[in-house]
């Protein structure tokens, strides 16, 4: 590779780098401590510089790219005696009362943090990709290495399960559910 | 509000990444890049951030090569160490290179061709390093395996590479490698590795109090010790980052011994 050639792909990766990296440490601190975040955006971002000649082309596809990359890592370091196969995803430990909320609100948001803690790691996992990556469906399967139509049957069986979780609580609120992304095809 | 709004005002990565991240983001960049920049050479490390009880560090390196932390969150007792390396049994090295290749296949770090071109005991731990010239990568593992056990019980773990081919130094002359530091509760473990030109026969590493000679074969060398590869190794990367603190003595095919030899590096 010429020193052109060499410098075409490294300005190619910063502007990868630049694109995905915010995203990347987000979805890793959803998934792991910050220290263990920060040790596997660090790993995936080298494995995606070695690995650049696999990079998608467009935003999208390269977001679940690195994301693919970033939860393999997380996955092998959590390797123990049994081998996982999803990452459970963290939402808030508190919930606050923030500005201009009543504590309704407070308590509605208190109900959805239970009712996600109840869900399976593969529930929240498909559930994330959807609601805090806000990835469509063909996106979402790249991350987790599955068909896109295999990804839309688990994402609706994880809603289901959320709202059945949440219909449990003492005070059943729950909000009307959002559209999810559909992908174009 | 929908549901999907409400998980979302539930975001446990709000405000990520914070001011301390992005700087650090913009290090791990450059260092990632820069690595293969071998006109920006520095004895300094590009990289250095604390990873759980771990710190690890990749030092710019005149081969081009950034090592990475790996996997190895088990800290191997080091209290076997030895300044003086041995062989490897082809039994243990078989074993060994399992526990090596299987931490680092895990992160597609190195190609599951990449040979293994240096081992060496050091007491109840064996070093090992898989390399390719041809783009330059390199894995190298520290494997807690007693001689004759059946199995490692503890693997620390990095890995490397660059897009280019790695550089051969002249004769006489050492081209730093890699560099890993990982720290635990009961103290750091560095590992380092690079080339070798034509004629160098031995290689003594001074890092801190500690004196290792290095396995050398084939134009590589590799040496780990119980101490530290950096000074200040909690600062931010980059040209003010954490300081290399190891010196070389080279030794000759002739006899001489060059002490405090210079890393080779293009242009230099």
């Amino acid at each position: 590779m010429s020193m052109g050639q060499s410098e075409v792909r490294a300005d190619e990766y910063r502007a990868l780098f630049r694109d995905v990296y915010d995203d990347a440490v987000r979805f890793a601190m959803r998934r792991a401590e910050p220290d263990d975040a920060d040790e596997a955006v660090a790993i995936a971002m080298a494995v995606a510089w070695r690995r650049f000649g696999d990079a998608p082309r467009s935003l999208d596809a390269r977001r679940a790219w690195v994301f693919g990359i970033v939860r393999k890592t997380l996955l092998n370091q959590r390797r123990g005696t049994v081998r996982r196969a999803a990452l459970a995803v963290r939402v808030a430990e508190h919930v606050e009362l923030a500005h201009r909320d009543d504590v309704s609100a407070v308590e509605i948001r208190a109900d959805l943090a239970a009712a996600w803690r109840s869900l399976s790691a593969p529930q929240q996992e498909v559930l994330a990709l959807a609601v805090f990556e806000q990835l469509d469906a063909g996106a979402a399967a790249r991350v987790l290495g599955i068909l896109p139509g295999t990804y839309r049957v688990r994402l609706s069986r994880a809603r289901k399960a959320l709202q059945a979780a949440l219909a449990d609580r003492p005070r059943p609120v729950v909000p009307a559910r959002a559209p999810i992304r559909q992908e174009a095809s | 509000m929908t549901l999907d709004s409400q998980l979302r005002s539930l975001d446990a990565a709000a405000g990520q990444p914070d001011a301390r991240r992005r700087a650090r983001g913009a290090s791990l960049a450059d260092g990632i890049v820069h690595a293969g920049d071998h006109r920006s050479r520095s004895r300094r490390a590009t990289m250095a951030w604390r990873v759980g009880g771990i710190v690890a560090a990749g030092s710019l390196v005149a081969a081009g090569a950034i090592l990475l932390p790996g996997l190895g969150r088990t800290l191997p007792a080091v209290a076997s160490w030895t300044a003086e390396a041995g062989p490897v049994s082809d039994g243990d090295l078989a074993i060994a290179e399992d526990a090596c290749r299987q931490h680092l296949a895990s992160e597609d770090a190195i190609d599951a061709d990449t040979p293994v071109v240096l081992a060496e005991r050091r007491g109840d731990l064996v070093g090992l390093i898989l390399y390719e010239a041809s783009p330059e990568s390199q894995g190298s593992c520290i494997v807690e395996l007693p001689a004759g056990a059946s199995s490692a019980s503890g693997v620390l773990s990095a890995f490397g590479g660059q897009s280019g081919d790695a550089l051969v130094p002249p004769p006489g002359e050492l081209m730093e490698g890699a560099l890993a530091q990982f720290r635990a509760a009961d103290g750091e473990v560095s590992l380092t590795s690079g080339a070798v030109g034509e004629g160098v026969v031995g290689v003594e590493l001074h890092a801190g109090g500690i004196t290792t000679e290095a396995t050398v074969a084939d134009g590589r060398f590799v040496a780990w010790w119980p101490g530290a590869a950096f000074e200040d190794a909690d600062l931010p990367s980059g040209q003010d980052g954490p300081r290399v603190v190891i010196t070389y003595d080279l030794t000759l095919s002739d006899g001489t011994v060059v002490t405090d030899a210079d890393s080779w590096f293009p242009g230099r």
